[in-house]
């Protein structure tokens, strides 16, 4: 796979209201779900499909840093034979809806209903698109799972959320709120300014209590990768436990660490002394394209 | 539901995928203009997606879209440079929309949509957003030129350091103060990776300078454009707009333009919308003046 040779691809044509690439085979649809409230952008193989995909993205300002990678994971995924579509929540992206209102029902309904139409049998996700991932796989019989640094719970991924809040707060001049106060003053208000990002409370209600290990318990696929992207050269406990949980009655899972240092909330700051990478963490779109290309995954 | 089409459009570097909003039988568009370094159209928190749809509620068909190489854009971007900006991304946005247009660019997409208006005839008005405003020419000069002396001498300044309880101050000093310490780290510890060098030697001039962005904005005045210049006193850039449009060529071109050029200052930051309140400022400051032409 040579991910820079593809993305540096110039033979794409625009036919009606989608793109294809003859030399790489591949064609981009946009598309509404959900009686056009949800976006997405299906991915689609030059011949019959041998399977379909469907990619979970993070959420807020972790959309950003996460949407090239899923993108290009898609084009090879669609080279490989699959299907790949890739959808915004409501609340966010493209989809219709306010940030402020979207849940963690909302998020997953949203991926259910794109699922019932294009039958997944894989789902890839990232951060706390893991337990939205982890909660639609289990309403899906027999799909699989692929889950980049997927968070271990709700209240996980809030302390990060909370912490960059309070990080945002300083770097404005202001003390912030912390604790039982922050709380409170999320509650009345309904919504929270992360760095300039809105997280509503309805997230939080829906969201802080779920851990992947308890969504992931009736999860009946028979593969699962785990890729963490981490500066770290060993998988956390978090994940290895996942790993754990998932590894029983012959199923295959595997596990990957990606040695990147991602700032999910902080988009990095342009500088003018380096050439620019679109896509930081390759490893985790080709892992990705092996394991699912040797599993297979056909529904 | 949505109102909103998805599609592909072919330009010169490469299809672009954009998103139209608003009725199709408008007779007036508007494109917004992402910024750089990969940010797709949504831009933060999309609040462009926010921008486009609130001037469609103006009776306006807007678009929003990627640049080639960015968010769903095909093609590969290895750099984004203020010297070589995607003119020619807007311009195949503008030309599918149609009618009279109004082009709304933020940071690097301000520079776009400058380069791009030059190329439209039916450019109605142009609002650029923290527009990355050339340094040379201004009076005071950048943490980073000064010498060390009259750096420590600037930094202790009485009213300097009264203005610190001010957050805004504080910030913006922390910032004049890091940019001191990289010059001085610079010049002490020069680097030795010359590709990285030789990026930095290019990318030295990339903003233009203000005899060419007057020119430049004098050309769509006289063609009765009507401009706004829309920063947030915290930008990085809005010191050194400021401070040219009090004398010089910028200050001529604005007392001549009179009300066809428009300079809303609000407080915070546009540059990178870190704020939710910054972003409110911004929508609402572009559609109140996008409106008055409606009505």
């Amino acid at each position: 796979m040579q991910l820079t040779a593809h993305e540096h691809s110039t033979e794409w044509t625009v036919e009606g209201d989608v793109i294809q690439n003859a030399v790489l085979g591949i064609r981009a649809e946009p598309r509404w779900f959900s009686d056009g409230s949800v976006f997405a952008m299906t991915h689609h193989p030059a011949g019959e499909p041998i399977g379909s995909v469907v990619i979970c993205p993070p959420t807020h300002a972790e959309v950003g840093r996460n949407q090239r990678r899923e993108l290009l994971a898609s084009w090879e995924l669609a080279m490989c034979g699959y299907t790949v579509t890739r959808l915004d929540y409501r609340g966010l992206g493209h989809s219709v809806g306010n940030t402020e209102d979207m849940s963690f029902d909302t998020m997953v309904a949203d991926v259910l209903d794109a699922a019932s139409i294009v039958r997944p049998g894989w789902f890839i996700a990232t951060r706390a698109g893991a337990l939205v991932a982890a909660a639609a796989a289990s309403a899906t019989p027999e799909s699989n799972l692929v889950l980049w640094e997927p968070v271990e719970s709700g209240q996980a991924w809030f302390k990060e959320v909370f912490r960059a809040s309070m990080m945002g707060a300083l770097k404005r001049g202001e003390k912030g709120l912390s604790g039982a106060a922050r709380l409170a003053e999320f509650e009345r208000v309904g919504y929270i300014d992360v760095v300039g990002n809105t997280v509503g409370w309805p997230l939080y209600s829906s969201l802080a209590d779920r851990t992947l290990s308890r969504e992931l318990e009736s999860f009946s696929g028979d593969a699962a990768l785990v890729v963490q992207i981490q500066q770290k050269a060993a998988l956390k406990p978090a994940n290895e436990a996942i790993v754990a949980q998932l590894t029983r009655g012959g199923r295959t899972i595997e596990a990957l660490c990606v040695e990147h240092n991602e700032p999910w909330w902080f988009g990095a700051t342009p500088r003018d002394d380096v050439v620019l990478a679109s896509v930081d963490a390759p490893e985790a779109i080709t892992a990705t394209v092996e394991f699912i290309s040797r599993i297979g995954g056909h529904r | 539901m949505t109102t909103e089409e998805a599609r592909f459009l072919d330009t010169d570097l490469g299809p672009v995928f954009m998103i139209a909003t608003g009725d199709e039988s408008a007779t007036k568009s508007a494109v917004v203009c992402s910024g750089g370094w990969y940010v797709g159209s949504t831009n933060a928190n999309r609040v462009l997606i926010r921008l486009a749809r609130a001037i469609a509620g103006l009776g306006y068909r807007s678009a929003r879209f990627d640049w080639h190489g960015a968010g769903q854009s095909p093609g590969h971007v290895e750099r984004f440079s203020l010297g070589e900006p995607f003119g020619d991304d807007v311009v195949a946005v503008a030309k599918e929309l149609g009618g009279p247009t109004t082009l709304v660019g933020v940071c690097f997409g301000s520079r776009c949509a400058l380069e791009a208006a030059q190329h439209l005839d039916d450019l109605e008005a142009l609002v650029l957003v923290s527009f990355p405003f050339p340094v040379g020419g201004t009076r005071t000069k950048r943490a980073d030129q000064l010498g060390a002396r009259d750096a420590v001498r600037s930094a202790f300044r009485p009213e300097v350091v009264k203005g610190l309880l001010d957050p805004n101050a504080r910030r913006l000093y922390w910032k004049w103060v890091t940019l001191k310490w990289r010059a001085v780290k610079k010049r002490l510890f020069p680097s030795k990776a010359a590709p990285a060098k030789r990026v930095r030697e290019k990318v030295a001039d990339q903003t233009m300078s203000i005899p060419q962005l007057v020119k430049e904005v004098n050309a769509l005045v006289q063609r009765d454009v009507r401009v706004l210049f829309l920063y947030g006193d915290s930008d990085g850039h809005y010191d050194h707009f400021a401070e040219s449009a009090q004398e010089g060529p910028l200050a001529q071109l604005l007392e001549r333009a009179g009300d066809r050029i428009a300079v809303h200052p609000v407080s915070g930051d546009l540059s990178g919308f870190a704020t939710l309140e910054s972003q409110e400022r911004m929508i609402s400051e572009i559609t109140g003046w996008m409106a008055p032409r409606d009505r």
